[in-house]
């Protein structure tokens, strides 16, 4: 009897599907609890004003009027966006470069340099950006090299505390993240495709160019995507290697939050249009790069 | 009459607004090896996991020695599945996936461990109880599923394609090895497979599936003389298929107008009906060759050999008999020399040749 | 083209490991140098630095809240996120798990910084004080994306035929998850629950706006990097390193076992 009751759910096609729900669950109330409802009740609070210390409710752009009027703020995100393309067009050539020397070139080997690759990533945030200060100072190892071989007489200073120096750190730590998706793409290309092309008569570059790209297209995206998306959205790197020359809109909005001026709403939109901005980037910069691969 | 080891009754899936399995209704007996034959997607697999469990019917009963087990749960039903890959557990060794099942019944270990040298017994492998699953070729993975299936002493035993992923000669022995255990444990199988040489081999009676419905279901001898519908002449061995029309029917002789001229049968069928569309089929080995031509009609025709194919311990010929192909199958020294170009006259026994209708 | 120019290809990895590889050559080589100024010419060996790190009356207590926060992203992440992974492979309809696998990396592409300050903001809004509560709250929404990847990854490859044979032989739904599921899946878990730990140890910016005046790890470092060029922040970082690496390639370990 037992059976046949404990039958009618947990054979039908209803119960099977709301025990399917069941593990989704706990990670998906997560989700929407610590992830959906904050940054809804970011974007809401973009709406709001500040006065000195109290929030006060309301429903305005003003927030939004002023930043986008602002020339320091509009300077300031350029210069965001300016760093993160700059960041994302060396990483994905050379995450390219490398996915494709691991995976055709060294084949077997090639995964254990990519487990080489990912370990770097695990060797700490904070520490890596602080190093890259040790490197790239003006006393710093660069320089001193540089100086001892007699490339240099004076250490060069725009190594540090600039947008080279931050360019130069974030290809550091997004490069391993980049590498993933192309290499798993590339996974995906049986080497005999390349080789059939050779076989008809195609030049190493047309392969690459004919063959190879269109196959892992997704992967290349999803690889500027992380390049991209992360290099804007950092926060720490110019504040660790940017000096004032490179004040990013991940400064700001921190000052916002934890400084003496407090502003959350204007904080809250300048994050908003951070986001808005290098996403609708991402997508345009995606969609060119889907024109022009149609040939 | 006694009980049916398995029996379906009226038996419908579907799939939303596809119709996987429509008006099932067969019965196998205690004892029986049967195996269900067809092409991927008329239904087969679908028809062995609604007996086993795993799917449930939309409309329809299942009978396991009379007792209607429709609404069980798989791990409560009389029956055991050997699926199409073995699915061994990876993590435990022959000998615990042999005895997992006992485990489950709260066997005690002495029990278990005496069942298990039995099975490995029963398949033959004896020495690798102690090996992991990935340690195994194909065919011994495929036979401990196989004692794993066993060692509960199920009342009926299903088998999801076992063989399909052996190679050749594995697979033919394998074929004959699970006909004689079968026989040997006086079980109960139920055989899904696409191979028809398999099924003709192994079984006591095919049942011949296409798009969710039995178009024949008898013994294997049965099904190759007498096809009933032409799909079913056609799935099952090669045949030639004169196609037509008849042009009269009497007493004790039936006439058609075929492509390969007219032909008759001394043979009264019921239901026939001048006009009607019909088709002739009549097996390339039924088919006996002469040289020269002769008068046709009758059970007769002549033709010219176009093609002549050599298969070692036969000889396939085709021969254009007006315009349409007409292959014969022998061996080499009825051919008698025979060569391309030569005319020829293909006769055949009255009793080889089926009628079957179009349609 | 495919069997190519091997010493180039061999100079091009070769290159890119360097660079990678830099920082953190620089970081523990002048963890053990005499000289404070961090340059060369390299002067002595010392354990000097390491002395120092620990004498910082902060470290136990963010060594304390470091090792608490790891706990809780590696038991918390570890089993939501392979359940979540579990019941995302269950899914038939295919669109709806692509769709739900996307959703689910989001806090990965989402700027750290905004995840931080939307955490503060709702926290605030809650009347939850910071503190360690919602740091954890933030470590686990961190660690989730990595992984339910990482489970997918290993779950894609995962033979479902063979619960389907427990249960035809007798096992119920749960006999049958305990007895196959479970003894296969666990080290694809516990290496998953070893990467959320190690992506906890080395959390800052999430960290930083939600845990009010406690401090981890990796806080204590920001705090000491802001103030100026201290040798044993690269002490405490080779320290931290060890730490990692050896959870990371643990967890590698872990995930490549099949049974």
């Amino acid at each position: 009897m037992g059976e046949l009751l404990g039958n009618s759910l947990s054979n039908s096609a209803e119960g099977a599907q709301a025990r399917g729900i069941l593990p989704l669950l706990p990670a998906g109330a997560f989700y929407a609890l610590f992830f959906g409802v904050p940054m809804l009740s970011l974007l809401v609070i973009s709406l709001w004003r500040a006065q000195g210390f109290e929030l006060i409710p309301d429903f305005t752009l003003a927030n939004y009027q002023k930043i986008i009027e602002s020339s320091l703020y509009r300077g300031v995100l350029l210069r965001t966006v300016g760093v993160g393309l700059a960041a994302a067009a060396i990483v994905v050539p050379v995450a390219f470069t490398l996915a494709y020397v691991m995976r055709f070139v060294f084949e077997r080997r090639g995964q254990l340099i990519l487990q080489l690759v990912l370990l770097s990533l695990f060797s700490g945030y904070l520490v890596r950006i602080y190093a890259w200060r040790t490197i790239l100072g003006k006393q710093g190892l660069l320089n001193s090299a540089l100086q001892s071989i007699g490339i240099i007489d004076q250490p060069l200073d725009f190594l540090i505390y600039s947008n080279v120096a931050v360019v130069i750190t974030l290809v550091g730590l997004l490069l391993p993240l980049a590498v993933l998706p192309l290499f798993s793409a590339m996974q995906n290309v049986p080497r005999n495709l390349l080789e059939a092309a050779r076989d008809l008569g195609a030049g190493r570059f047309y392969v690459l160019r004919t063959v190879l790209v269109p196959l892992v297209m997704p992967g290349v995206r999803t690889a500027f995507a992380f390049a991209f998306l992360l290099a804007a959205g950092d926060y720490v790197t110019p504040s660790l290697v940017g000096g004032t020359q490179s004040v990013m809109i991940g400064n700001i909005i921190a000052d916002q939050f934890r400084g003496t001026g407090t502003n959350w709403p204007l904080g809250a939109a300048m994050a908003f249009i951070v986001v808005g901005v290098t996403v609708l980037l991402y997508l345009a910069i995606t969609q060119l790069m889907r024109w022009v691969t149609r040939w | 009459m006694a009980t049916h080891a398995v029996e379906v009754v009226e038996l419908r899936k579907r799939f939303g607004s596809m119709t996987a399995l429509d008006q099932i209704d067969f019965q196998i007996a205690d004892g029986e090896f049967v195996s269900l034959l067809g092409a991927s997607g008329c239904g087969k697999s679908t028809l062995l996991r609604i007996i086993s469990g795993f799917e449930r019917p939309s409309e329809g009963r299942v009978l396991i020695y009379g007792e209607d087990l429709t609404d069980r749960l798989p791990e409560r039903r009389p029956t055991n599945l050997v699926f199409q890959r073995g699915a061994l557990f990876p993590h435990m060794t022959v000998r615990e996936n042999i005895g997992y099942g006992l485990k489950l019944r709260g066997w005690e270990r002495a029990r278990i461990n005496a069942r298990v040298d039995e099975m490995l017994a029963l398949v033959r492998l004896d020495a690798l109880g102690d090996r992991n699953p990935e340690q195994l070729s194909g065919g011994q993975a495929q036979r401990v599923a196989l004692a794993r299936a066993l060692a509960t002493e199920p009342r009926v035993l299903l088998l999801d394609e076992p063989l399909s992923a052996l190679d050749l000669k594995l697979r033919q022995q394998m074929q004959l090895e699970l006909r004689a255990i079968q026989k040997r444990l006086g079980a109960t199988f139920v055989f899904v497979t696409h191979d028809q040489t398999e099924a003709l081999v192994m079984s006591d009676r095919i049942a011949i599936m296409n798009a969710g419905r039995i178009e024949q279901y008898g013994t294997p001898r049965d099904i190759y003389r007498h096809p009933s519908s032409i799909f079913v002449s056609d799935f099952v061995g090669a045949t030639n298929l004169f196609r037509g029309s008849i042009s009269q029917v009497s007493d004790g002789e039936v006439t058609l107008q075929t492509e390969v001229g007219t032909l008759s049968l001394n043979r009264s069928e019921p239901g026939l009906q001048p006009g009607q569309r019909v088709a002739l089929s009549v097996r390339p080995e039924a088919i006996r060759l002469a040289p020269g031509a002769s008068e046709a009609g009758g059970n007769r025709i002549t033709g010219t050999i176009a093609e002549i194919v050599y298969q070692g311990s036969s000889l396939r010929l085709r021969a254009v008999v007006q315009g349409a192909s007409a292959w014969v199958e022998c061996r080499d020294e009825e051919a008698g020399g025979i060569g391309l170009g030569d005319a020829v006259t293909l006769s055949w026994a009255d009793g080889s040749a089926t009628l079957l209708r179009e349609g | 083209m495919v069997r190519g120019s091997h010493l180039l290809s061999r100079l091009f990895v070769a290159l890119v490991l360097f660079y990678l590889y830099a920082p953190i050559l620089v970081t523990v080589v002048f963890s053990f140098t005499t000289s404070p100024r961090l340059s060369l010419p390299i002067e002595g060996l010392t354990f000097d630095w390491y002395g120092r790190a620990f004498a910082d009356p902060l470290i136990p207590m963010a060594l304390q809240n470091s090792a608490i926060l790891a706990l809780v992203s590696a038991v918390g992440s570890g089993i939501a996120g392979a359940a979540f992974a579990f019941g995302l492979v269950m899914l038939r309809n295919g669109r709806l798990r692509l769709a739900l696998l996307t959703t689910s990396m989001l806090p990965a592409i989402v700027p750290l910084l905004v995840i931080g300050i939307a955490l503060a903001v709702f926290f605030r809004t809650i009347g939850l004080p910071q503190g360690l509560f919602g740091a954890a709250i933030g470590h686990v929404l961190v660690c989730l994306p990595f992984v339910i990847l990482t489970m997918n990854a290993r779950l894609e490859s995962f033979d479902f035929s063979i619960l389907e044979a427990a249960r035809d032989l007798g096992a119920s739904r749960y006999q049958a998850f305990r007895d196959i599921t479970l003894p296969l899946v666990r080290p694809s878990v516990v290496g998953a629950a070893l990467l959320a730990a190690a992506l906890s140890l080395d959390e800052f910016v999430v960290t930083w706006f939600n845990i009010g005046t406690q401090q981890t790890v990796p806080t204590l470092v920001w705090g000491l990097m802001r103030r100026g060029i201290d040798p044993s922040i690269n002490a405490i970082a080779t320290l931290l390193l060890a730490l990692l690496v050896c959870l990371v390639v643990g967890s590698n370990l872990l995930n490549r076992r099949k049974s």
